[in-house]
């Protein structure tokens, strides 16, 4: 695997011109911190979608505003409108866990739950779908190969725990996990960050090889995998979208100057 | 090399340094040596006292029979069916009301002012001393609500002692459940129940089981409560149905140890 060089995994995403995620003037609060500052963004379906930007430009936070993770955090605020697949996620009375099942969730430390491989993967589909026996076994083993660990643990994965793991099959595992219950967007939060390159370089596989069915949208600090594995990047700054465009054109053409600055390695 | 002139030669400072360290690492380590000896000792005193001295009195017989002659002889079941008795009872009220009360204090509860000041009491009552309990049953499940000096009033005099310190070992141990594992169940779709249930539950298990264990200590060894709420030295009727054993007093081990002690 080359690292250094873009064009090693990266192919002619075939993403397409349908709209599957819309932000327009987007604004969140933490409290009196407003984090997001009216983002206007559209994300097309399919392909892969790099959101960059320096710590604390509110990348992630778009990110997981999207599946409305930050619900949790006290003084959490959104107003503005936001439609994913034709629907409002913060609408009254959206069924959370069923946002949820179509929007699914990497993040940036593996964390697999402290039991066997098949039990990890087995909790979603079994919430969602109802399904036991040897139909869920089947789900079980169809997720293990989409997540390309099947091979490593196909022996004793029914016995193993998930945390027995080295750290990059635990993070395909948690790709496993959220692929069983068939979301159609994937949001991954810097899911490399924690990896070796060798872990790295298999994980980026899986991604590109993941957006030629699903919408996926990962956070990423380190730009040369923004340009290794996504169609489009958008660059975020203090807590504003600065540029969106598709990776390559923004990666050889900022239209910005901060973008500029930032994608040449000036600052970050 | 150049830029430190002012140091001289290091190797010296550094050897002199070594030396030094090594002298206080052996001084440390003989010192923890000889402390864990002390306690090893200590330990292996009290077990071995217990167990040359008590071992010839205890057989089937001390264990399975009721005193005879005063006290003075025969065995001490009745003390041991009735300590067990008053925890078994104990724990079926104070469990499920002491790991609701957790979970609720941990996930539900918010942070609220009032909040706060509940778990302050919760806190406080779990210090209280064990008389001041004894107090308490005596006063609201003896006398007024009629209960009498018995089993029941025991439970519920014990069960309001264990509840503190259960309902505060599970709200830790939810609380020490890491982040990290709560965002998985919440992001694979799963309800506030499920990621309850299946994530953290599971997982603050070893911390609740602490606080029972220690939970179950206090409700079982505390004297006072059980004496003076569910106590009986010895009793003559043989043969009880469960109602009448538990509307009545019991023996129960801490009691029998005082009485026999006089």
């Amino acid at each position: 695997m080359n690292h250094s060089q873009g064009a090693s995994i990266n192919p002619a995403v075939n993403t397409t011109d349908e709209v599957i995620v819309s932000a327009k003037g987007l604004r969140v609060y933490y409290g009196d911190k407003e984090a997001l500052k009216g983002i206007d963004f559209s994300i097309t379906k399919l392909g892969v979608t790099a959101l960059i930007g320096p710590s604390g430009c509110g990348k992630s936070t778009f990110l997981r505003t999207l599946n409305r993770m930050n619900d949790r955090i006290p003084g959490f605020r959104v107003t503005g409108n936001l439609i994913i697949e034709g629907e409002n996620p913060y609408a009254k009375g959206v069924d959370l866990l069923e946002l949820r099942r179509k929007v699914g969730m990497v993040f940036q430390k593996p964390n697999p739950f402290p039991k066997s491989i098949y039990e990890n993967i087995a909790v979603g589909p079994r919430a969602h779908y109802g399904i036991r026996g040897s139909k869920l076994d089947q789900v079980v083993e169809e997720a293990l190969n989409a997540a390309a660990l099947w091979d490593e643990v196909k022996d004793d994965y029914k016995r193993k725990s998930g945390l027995s793991l080295s750290g990059g099959q635990q993070q395909r595992l948690c790709i496993a996990r959220m692929l069983a219950v068939n979301p159609d967007i994937v949001l991954m939060d810097e899911p490399c960050s924690a990896l070796d390159p060798i872990s790295t370089g298999r994980i980026e596989e899986l991604i590109v090889s993941l957006s030629q069915t699903k919408t996926v949208v990962i956070v990423t600090h380190n730009l040369q995998q923004a340009e290794r594995v996504s169609s489009h990047t958008a660059f975020f700054m203090f807590g504003e979208l600065v540029e969106a465009a598709p990776t390559e054109e923004l990666f050889a053409n900022p239209q910005r100057d901060a973008t500029r600055d930032y994608v040449s390695g000036r600052f970050g | 090399m150049d830029a430190l002139t002012s140091l001289g030669n290091h190797n010296e400072l550094l050897t002199k340094r070594d030396s030094k360290r090594s002298l206080w690492s052996g001084v440390g380590v003989a010192a923890i040596g000889l402390v864990t000896l002390f306690v090893i000792a200590i330990i292996l005193f009290l077990i071995g006292t217990i167990i040359l001295r008590g071992a010839p009195s205890v057989n089937l017989g001390f264990l399975s029979q009721p005193p005879l002659e005063n006290m003075t002889a025969g065995g001490i079941w009745p003390q041991i069916r009735g300590t067990l008795l008053l925890i078994g009872g104990t724990f079926l009220i104070a469990l499920p009301i002491g790991i609701l009360g957790g979970i609720f204090l941990a996930e539900y509860a918010g942070s609220s002012r009032l909040i706060g000041l509940v778990r302050g009491l919760i806190t406080s009552l779990a210090g209280t001393p064990s008389i001041i309990y004894a107090l308490f049953g005596l006063a609201v499940f003896v006398l007024i609500l009629k209960l009498n000096i018995s089993v029941i009033a025991g439970w519920l005099t014990l069960a309001t002692m264990a509840l503190p310190v259960i309902v505060l070992s599970t709200e830790q141990a939810l609380k020490a459940v890491p982040n990290s594992q709560i965002e998985a169940g919440y992001a694979l779709g799963m309800t506030r129940w499920q990621v309850m249930s299946k994530v953290a539950l599971p997982q603050a298990m070893p911390g609740i089981i602490t606080g029972i264990i220690l939970a179950s200590g206090r409700a079982a060894g505390e004297a006072p409560p059980i004496i003076i709420t569910a106590g009986i030295y010895f009793r003559t009727e043989k043969e009880m149905g469960f109602l009448e054993l538990i509307r009545g007093a019991t023996e129960s081990l801490p009691l029998h140890i005082t009485e026999g002690l006089r």
